[in-house]
């Protein structure tokens, strides 16, 4: 536990007036860490990121931003108020305001002008009682937690031997651990003949669970006989009390614990009744200690209500009417009252008892006990394990870069760590972030409508968002990618009530797939699409719009060959670059235009018109000289109309009319449609691009003729 | 300086302060920070720009200060001024057609503390 007395306690003063603020400062005096929020807004944003770090809070009423009285809300939605305490500062002397101050949970309220001493001896009143108060129940968590962590283990290992052993489940040591639990608080709050405190109650149902650890020693073929026992067998069966007192006897060490003294009265006597028909000891009313009859009572409750090897499971009615009519033997008459009048909580809680569910429980009921009945939300321990992870989370945070919030939705308010708000230059605590100007400026209003959406489309099962989207920090557009998990209340109705999550600069990975993505695509030589991401997006949108009219246009530059052999390759190289521009800039920037062999090139658009004139305007576009070389194409088009016209054809048909030009003598265009009877009497292997090579080389051979 | 002679001067209540801050240190450590305090700035800045619910916060902390500090006059007319520009249910000042005389007993009074403190100092 951390304690009151081995660091400065930090005091949070929320107040508009810098000279307010500086006065409250001086006069608490330098005993105390004191923070400074300007208005509500950032108040609770300390509170937020320190939770009970902050040991009390000086909040004024009137503020911008966010008011006193709506921090005050804030806080008593979260809890914070009971673990943080708030004193009210205001020049405010209406009692209206004072009464929904208190209403709202304020310990005190200081008024106008300030008196130095007063404002230090409330200061001082209120820390020093919250101080106990956390102390007190510090305390006791502690202590219960030690026991429990013991009483836990041991049920836990007893559980595992009495299953092992006979088969009953180990929720039995549990249940009757909970039940005698009940039985004996029942017990305590009708009398004090007992002497039973809170914690000899929890000491006895911990030591309840040994109740047959004498069992371990009675054999197997007894244990678990489905049938009836001999008289034999049952004396033998009967030992299991002596011999489970006997092992705790036995024990050389911790004989003076009490935990061991109780667990010896209940191994030996659990089996005692009201009457002296009990054994070993035919022990008589309360000549049998309260804990060994209470055990007993949840044994037989148990045993009955749970399913054997010899019968099936009792209700709880029948188990009830059972014990009461004498079934079971007899039981203090008084214990049976108790148990009647808790009969409700022993059926509920034997339904639902697990491990940590105990703990909870004598947790909650002991805290309940000794502090305030408000303060059973959460003791210190959790709080402290609570800072722990929030500077565990912020130191992460801080290392990787990464912007981390948490946002509510009531009310709307995004708290950004350190890193973040540096990164983004925006605010720690920014209110309604979805209509901030900051953020809408790095995101724009698209993609906050997306990350609203997604996180509202999700369910409690799969509340993970994750999407990557570009944001403009420092001027400068950047890739970032987005985790968030929603945080979907506990309801029967699960309502949406905020979110966590980071956002992570990916933009040089990004940067380097957009890199890579572009060399698969693209041709490296002319910087156009490559033929197969050209086949790609074309086959696309023709299946997108198998109504439209798509152009093909095969073109070949003339004379390629020449221009390489008579210059040189680099020289080749910057014609076909020369020719791509040209290529690009005759059509808009939608259409494709690719390289799809040495050089040979496809451009392919859509056209809603008569496609004659564009073309010959697209031919005649291109030509000219580059260094001498003169530039000259040959075309092949064909025009795709309706469904039947798939890519492969298409394109065939586009290859076929450039042969034709080609074995024309080049410098030309032609449709494929114009030329149809005469491409008959092709083979279909003349097209240009297997025929080309070939003719070429035919040229070559004509030239040195 | 002479906190007798000063608040003598713009009619204070020394006496009270005193009780209050404990210290001539503390008390005369706070007029040099209220002279460099932004609330009256901000009650004129949002005054002339009629926003009234801010000029109601800033009135409503001079009156904190004067109060604190022990600016008898100064406390009173911007406690007035404070009242008139205190929204209503609607968010409307309570009585904006008090304000502007309000407003011009809050600058004298402001002005002459201002003016003693400074003089005092200097």
């Amino acid at each position: 536990m951390h304690s009151a007395a081995d660091a400065k306690q930090t005091i949070l003063i929320v107040d508009d007036s810098a000279m307010n603020r500086a006065l409250l400062a001086d006069m608490i005096g330098e005993e105390y860490n004191i923070i400074e929020a300007e208005n509500g807004l950032e108040g609770v944003g300390y509170i937020q990121t320190m939770g009970s770090a902050i040991s009390l809070v000086l909040l004024d009423i009137v503020m911008p931003e966010m008011d006193g009285f709506e921090v005050l809300a804030v806080m008593n939605k979260n809890d914070w108020i009971k673990e943080i305490p708030v004193i009210m500062v205001s020049s405010e002397k209406a009692s209206s305001y004072i009464e929904r101050a208190y209403e709202l949970g304020v310990t005190d309220f200081i008024s106008r002008p300030f008196d130095a001493n007063i404002v230090r001896r409330r200061v001082n009143n209120t820390l020093m009682l919250y101080a106990k108060h956390r102390a007190l129940v510090g305390m006791v968590a502690d202590q219960i937690h030690e026991r429990e962590k013991g009483n836990s283990l041991m049920v836990a290992v007893l559980g595992h031997i009495v299953e092992f052993r006979n088969g009953e489940s180990g929720m039995h040591v549990l249940h009757v651990s909970t039940m005698t639990d009940i039985l004996l608080h029942q017990i305590a709050k009708r009398t004090n003949q007992y002497n039973l405190t809170t914690e000899q109650i929890s000491l006895i149902s911990m030591a309840s669970a040994l109740h047959d650890i004498g069992k371990i020693s009675i054999p197997d073929e007894v244990l678990n006989k489905p049938g009836r026992l001999t008289d034999e067998e049952f004396e033998r069966m009967k030992t299991h009390t002596i011999i489970g007192a006997q092992m705790l006897d036995d024990l050389p060490l911790y004989q003076d614990e009490p935990l061991v003294k109780v667990a010896y009265e209940i191994c030996r006597w659990h089996h005692e009744r009201y009457d002296g028909r009990g054994y070993p000891d035919g022990l008589k009313g309360d000549e049998i200690p309260i804990s060994a009859q209470a055990v007993a009572l949840a044994d037989v409750y148990d045993a009955l209500t749970s399913k054997r090897v010899y019968k099936d499971a009792y209700s709880h009615e029948k188990a009830m009417d059972m014990i009461l009519n004498g079934e079971c033997g007899q039981f203090n008459p008084f214990l049976l009252e108790c148990f009647q009048e808790c009969s409700e909580e022993i059926r509920g809680q034997l339904g639902t008892t697990s491990l940590t569910d105990h703990s909870n429980r004598t947790v909650d009921r002991i805290v309940e006990s000794v502090a305030r009945p408000e303060y059973t939300a959460a003791s210190s321990r959790t709080l402290s394990m609570l800072e722990y992870e929030r500077m565990k989370y912020r130191f992460f945070a801080s290392m990787s870069n990464e912007t981390q919030y948490e946002y509510t939705e009531d009310p709307p308010m995004m708290v950004v760590s350190d890193w973040g708000h540096s990164e983004l230059n925006s605010e720690q605590v920014i209110k309604d972030p979805y209509h901030d100007k900051r953020i809408l400026e790095a995101f724009g209003e698209e993609v906050l409508e997306q990350v609203h959406d997604a996180l509202r489309n999700t369910t409690p099962e799969d509340p993970i968002v994750r999407m990557d989207f570009e944001g403009m920090v420092d001027g400068k557009m950047r890739w970032y990618h987005f985790t968030a998990h929603a945080i979907w209340s506990n309801d029967d109705i699960p309502a949406y009530t905020g979110s966590i999550g980071k956002m992570v600069d990916i933009h040089e990975s990004h940067q380097h797939m957009v890199e890579l993505q572009h060399k698969a695509t693209h041709d490296q030589l002319t910087g156009l699409t490559n033929h197969a991401f050209a086949r790609k997006t074309i086959v696309e949108r023709m299946e997108a719009h198998p109504d439209h009219t798509f152009v093909f246009m095969l073109i070949d530059l003339d004379n390629f060959k020449q221009a390489n052999d008579t210059w040189g390759h680099l020289f080749g190289d910057q014609v076909l670059r020369y020719l791509a521009t040209q290529l690009k800039d005759s059509v808009r920037d939608n259409d494709i235009v690719a390289r799809v062999g040495g050089d040979e090139f496809l451009m392919c658009m859509e056209l809603n018109t008569d496609p004659r004139a564009p073309i010959a305007r697209i031919y005649d576009s291109i030509g000219g000289e580059f260094e001498g070389f003169k530039i000259s194409i040959s075309m092949g088009v064909a025009l795709a109309r309706g469904e039947s016209a798939d890519y492969d054809t298409m394109f065939r048909h586009a290859d076929q009319a450039l042969y034709a030009v080609k074995r024309a003598g080049r410098g030309q265009y032609a449709f494929y449609d114009d030329m149809e009877d005469m491409l008959v009497e092709f083979d279909v292997k003349d097209t240009a691009l297997s025929a080309i090579d070939l003719a070429d080389l035919q040229d070559e051979k004509g030239a040195t003729k | 300086m002479s906190l007798e002679s000063c608040y003598e001067q713009f009619g204070g209540d020394l006496e009270g302060v005193r009780g209050r801050l404990l210290t001539d240190d503390r008390i005369k450590k706070f007029m040099g920070i209220f002279i460099q305090d932004t609330s009256f700035q901000l009650l004129i800045d949002s005054w002339e720009s009629k926003d009234n619910a801010e000029a109601f916060r800033a009135a409503h902390t001079l009156k904190g200060i004067g109060r604190d500090l022990g600016f008898t006059p100064l406390c009173e007319a911007s406690s007035a001024l404070a009242d008139a520009l205190r929204p209503d249910e609607n968010g409307n000042p309570a009585n904006l057609e008090a304000a502007p005389a309000l407003l011009d007993q809050t600058k004298d009074a402001y002005e002459l503390i201002i003016g003693v403190i400074s003089a005092e100092l200097s």
